[in-house]
Parts: C-alpha cells; sequence; structure tokens
C-alpha cells in the first residue's frame, strides 16, 4: 500500500477497498489537511474531527457512487480531500458559531490572524525585524525585505505596488513569497538568539 | 548538475514539510520555490502548515512529527472494512429493484383501473343501445300488429288501404273509398241540378247541359278547355272543374293535383262552397297542414265534412 501513487490508491478507493483511504489521510495528507482544517477552526480537537469525519465519509460512500462523488485528477488526490477537508470544516466553524458562545481558554485565538499575529506580536521586537530582514536579504530576498519594511509602515498594497514599481499581481505574489520567507527564518530560529522571540 | 523541476505529482506533505524546516538541498529548495510561484494551490498549503507550526510552537521536524502522532492517537482511524460498502451496495441495489418493481406495479395497477373504467362504460354504452333497440322492435311489431288490422279491417269493409307516409299521421282516414266518391258525386250532381245550376235548363253553356243531363265526364273535359284557352273567367268554371275532377275516377279524368288548383283558384273568388272540397282533395294528396289552416279559418266548413275526416282533422289538431 505504501508503494503505490496516490492515483493508485484511488483506483483501488473505487474497488470498494477502504484501506486507501486510511493511507492517504492518515499518513500522506495528514499535515496538510490538519493545517487546512485548523486554519479555519483554530483548534487541533476540532481539526481532528473533520478529518474523521472526512475519512468517514468517504469509507461509507457506496461503492457505485465512488466514481461519480470523489473524482480527483491523477495528480491532484491531495487538494481534492483539502477542498473536502475544508469544506467540511466551515461547516463545523457555521455550526458553531451559531452556538452561544462560551468562554474558552483557545477563546482568544478564535479570530487568530496569522500574519497579523506574526507582523504585530513577533516582530513587536525591533531586533527580531532587523534579524529577519537581514536574513532575506542574505538570501538574496531584497525585494520580500523591503516589501516587509513597508507593510510595517502601515501602506496599502496598492501604495507599496507603487512604490515598489510592480502591477497589483505582481505585488500580491510578493507579499505571500516575503510572509513565507519571514515565518520559514522564524521557524528555523535562526534569529534564536532573541529573548522576546522565545518567551 | 541538471536544474530539477516539479510536477503537482511528485509534491506530497513530506516535501513541503523538509521545505518548510529547510531541510531540503539548495537546488531542491530552488525548484520548489519556483514550483510554488507557478500551483497557487500548493503555495497555500505551504502557508498553511507554516501557519500551523508557528501557532503550535512546532519549530522542528520533528516536533511536528510528535505532535502529528500524538493527533493520530486521538484520531485513532481505522477504515472501515470494505464489506460494509459492498453490502451496502447490495442493499442500495436491492433497494432500488425494489422501488422499480413497485413503481411498476403502480403504474399496472393504474393501467388496469383505467381499462376497467372504460369497459364499465362501454358495457353501460351497449346495454343502454340494446335496450334502445329492444323498445323500437316492440314499437315496429306494434305498428305492424295495427297496420295489419287495420287492413284486416280495410279488406272486409272493401276498401284499400293507403300506405301511411307519415308516422304521425292518424291511421283513422286513409283517403277517399270509390264507393264514397260516387255517393259525394251523386249528391253533388243532384245538389248542382236543384241548387247550383237550378235555372240553367235552357243554357247554352254545354258544360252545364251536359252536367244536368249526368255527363259528368264530358262536362269536366269541356271546363278544362274552357280554363285551359283561358275563357273562364269566373270562379264557377273552377269549381265545377275542381269538384269533378276530385270525385271523378282516374279513367274519366279525375286528378288530385288538378282538383287541388282548380278549387284554390275557386276559393281566391269567393265560391266558399270549394271549401270542404278544398280540405278533401287536400287530404288525398297528404297535405294535412293546409287542410287544417283552412279549417282553423273557416271553422263553419267542418260541418260539410264526411264524420271520419272530421275524426281524423280533429286528432290532427290536437
Amino acid at each position: 500500500m505504501k508503494k503505490k501513487t496516490d492515483w493508485e490508491l484511488v483506483l483501488e478507493y473505487y474497488k470498494c477497498n477502504n484501506e486507501p483511504v486510511g493511507e492517504l489521510i492518515r499518513n500522506r495528507y495528514y499535515p496538510s489537511l490538519m493545517a487546512t482544517a485548523y486554519r479555519i477552526l483554530k483548534s487541533n480537537h476540532d481539526a481532528n474531527d473533520v478529518i474523521q469525519e472526512l475519512a468517514l465519509k468517504l469509507c461509507t460512500l457506496l461503492c457505485p457512487l465512488r466514481r461519480l462523488k470523489f473524482k480527483p485528477k491523477p495528480d491532484n488526490v491531495g487538494y481534492a480531500l483539502r477542498l473536502r477537508a475544508k469544506s467540511l470544516a466551515s461547516d463545523l466553524h457555521r455550526k458553531k458559531k451559531r452556538q452561544p458562545r462560551t468562554q474558552t481558554p483557545e477563546e482568544h485565538t478564535l479570530f487568530y490572524d496569522p500574519e497579523k499575529d506574526l507582523l504585530q506580536q513577533r516582530f513587536a521586537n525591533s531586533r527580531l525585524l532587523d534579524c529577519v530582514m537581514q536574513k532575506l536579504r542574505e538570501a538574496g530576498w531584497e525585494r520580500e525585505a523591503n516589501y516587509l519594511e513597508l507593510i510595517l509602515e502601515g501602506k496599502k498594497l496598492k501604495e507599496i505596488a507603487h512604490d515598489l514599481g510592480m502591477d497589483r499581481d505582481e505585488a500580491r505574489k510578493c507579499r505571500q513569497k516575503a510572509l513565507r520567507q519571514a515565518k520559514r527564518i522564524i521557524l528555523s530560529r535562526q534569529c534564536h538568539g532573541d529573548k522576546d522571540f522565545n518567551s | 548538475m541538471r536544474n530539477k523541476s516539479y510536477t503537482p505529482g511528485e509534491i506530497n506533505d513530506e516535501l513541503l514539510i523538509d521545505y518548510i524546516f529547510k531541510l531540503l538541498p539548495a537546488d531542491q529548495e530552488q525548484a520548489l520555490e519556483n514550483f510554488l510561484e507557478q500551483s497557487e494551490e500548493h503555495a497555500i498549503v505551504v502557508d498553511e502548515l507554516l501557519d500551523y507550526c508557528l501557532s503550535n510552537g512546532l519549530e522542528s521536524k520533528e516536533a511536528l512529527q510528535r505532535h502529528l502522532d500524538e493527533l493520530r492517537q486521538a484520531f485513532n482511524f481505522s477504515p472501515p472494512s470494505s464489506n460494509l460498502g459492498s453490502s451496502r451496495t447490495i442493499l442500495y441495489i436491492l433497494s432500488l429493484a425494489v422501488f422499480l418493481l413497485a413503481a411498476l406495479l403502480v403504474w399496472q395497477w393504474i393501467r388496469l383501473e383505467k381499462m376497467k373504467s372504460q369497459l364499465k362504460t362501454q358495457q353501460e354504452a351497449q346495454a343502454l343501445l340494446e335496450s334502445q333497440s329492444k323498445t323500437l322492435q316492440k314499437e315496429n311489431i306494434q305498428l305492424q300488429e295495427e297496420l295489419l288490422k287495420l287492413r284486416e279491417q280495410s279488406e272486409t269493409n272493401g276498401t284499400t288501404l293507403k300506405p301511411l307516409k307519415d308516422r304521425t299521421s292518424s291511421p283513422i282516414y286513409a283517403g277517399l273509398s270509390d264507393k264514397e266518391r260516387n255517393k259525394i258525386l251523386k249528391e253533388f250532381l243532384e245538389k248542382s241540378k236543384t241548387e247550383y245550376l237550378r235555372e240553367a235548363g235552357n243554357s247554352n253553356m254545354k258544360w252545364k247541359r251536359l252536367l244536368l243531363s249526368n255527363r259528368p265526364a264530358e262536362a269536366l273535359n269541356t271546363l278544362e278547355s274552357y280554363i285551359q284557352n283561358g275563357k273562364s273567367v269566373y270562379g264557377e268554371h273552377y269549381f265545377f272543374a275542381g269538384v269533378l275532377s276530385l270525385y271523378l275516377p282516374e279513367d274519366q279524368g279525375g286528378n288530385s293535383r288538378k282538383a287541388v288548383k282548380y278549387l284554390e283558384t275557386a276559393v281566391q273568388r269567393d265560391f266558399a262552397d270549394a271549401r270542404p272540397h278544398l280540405i278533401l282533395a287536400y287530404l288525398e294528396l297528404d297535405q294535412w297542414n293546409k287542410a287544417l289552416e283552412i279549417l282553423n279559418q273557416y271553422p263553419e266548413t267542418e260541418y260539410l265534412l264526411p264524420q271520419d275526416v272530421k275524426a281524423a282533422l280533429s286528432s290532427r289538431q290536437k
């Protein structure tokens, strides 16, 4: 089962075999599915529930209907699974929103905005920010470093695009790239010497 | 070294996690960077994984693996056996078949009901037709019996029965018999001698002399010749010609149609005595409506008609 490609597993699944579902969801795409569900629900427990529900739904789908209801392309099986997980997570999130709110320890993270969190909380310390900029420039991400600086100055996408001489699409891509690289630098603890970051 | 490039099929979570934690060789990392620039959906996955790691404080691949393993234990997913799917398939097919069978039965039942109702209506219609035809047959038989009776009666009386043209016409009166004709003609000739032609004994008029000498057929011929030549101006000619042609037998020049024509002109020329003869002439031709019209206009003429004619006309009037 482990040696088979994603598409071969899907074909197995069409033959009324449920084992490929376990392999695909539990082993191959579990991290990305968790990340997708977590982005919406902000709870590991709920995200886990969503993935469980996804697996069960796929397994209990009638054999003759499997080809109709679940039809990924050979090279985007993961994408098809993530889409389903996303829709299930959205449903659960909507249901939770309808229920009366209760004070939970995780509530402060319910409307967590990663970008805001990253820029305002983690980069609150100017030394960390300098470190990240420096690392970006060292790696040859000059344009992305400039972009981050302009974001922190409070400029909007349109203004930044104008300042850096880009069109909107290019600016959006640059922003994504800049944030991705900044996150990677933070995760790799290249600036771990900073006391505030460690705390 | 050859520049590596990725295709969507080669990308998996393991590779992306290695990229996030900078565990890939430089060339592969660069290739993945290039790929992520092209493929937005994979870039989103990378961003989501990065956010997940940051928000859960997972700063290494091992930490992430440990964290996910813990979650997997909570996840505790074991795929249900494939039998479930197949048994459900059988159930599904069975339920589908049952549903189809039920639908087929319902359809057939509806068709049968429709056919039954059609048959019922047909049978009802047939029964109605049969009863109608039976009543008609009965009526026919009754009519035939009545006709036979009448014929027998007429044969015993020595008269011939005229065929009835109209079913509604009264069977009581069936035209003048030869006896009656003779009788009426005799009466008329006597009356003409005593009343109409009382003072015509020495008349030069040929038809009057012929009539007084009991030669009505010749009198009729002369009168007709007068009428045809346009010599007759008076209603008298028409009256006598009409009466004679009505009561004389056919071989002596009698003709009911001509009689009607002559008598009508006589009536038009104020010959009131012509009316009862005209009524009889109409009855000879089965023109009951015209006879009844005259009777309605001049009810006194009824007293001059024979008894059976009176009865027939009164029954007809009702």
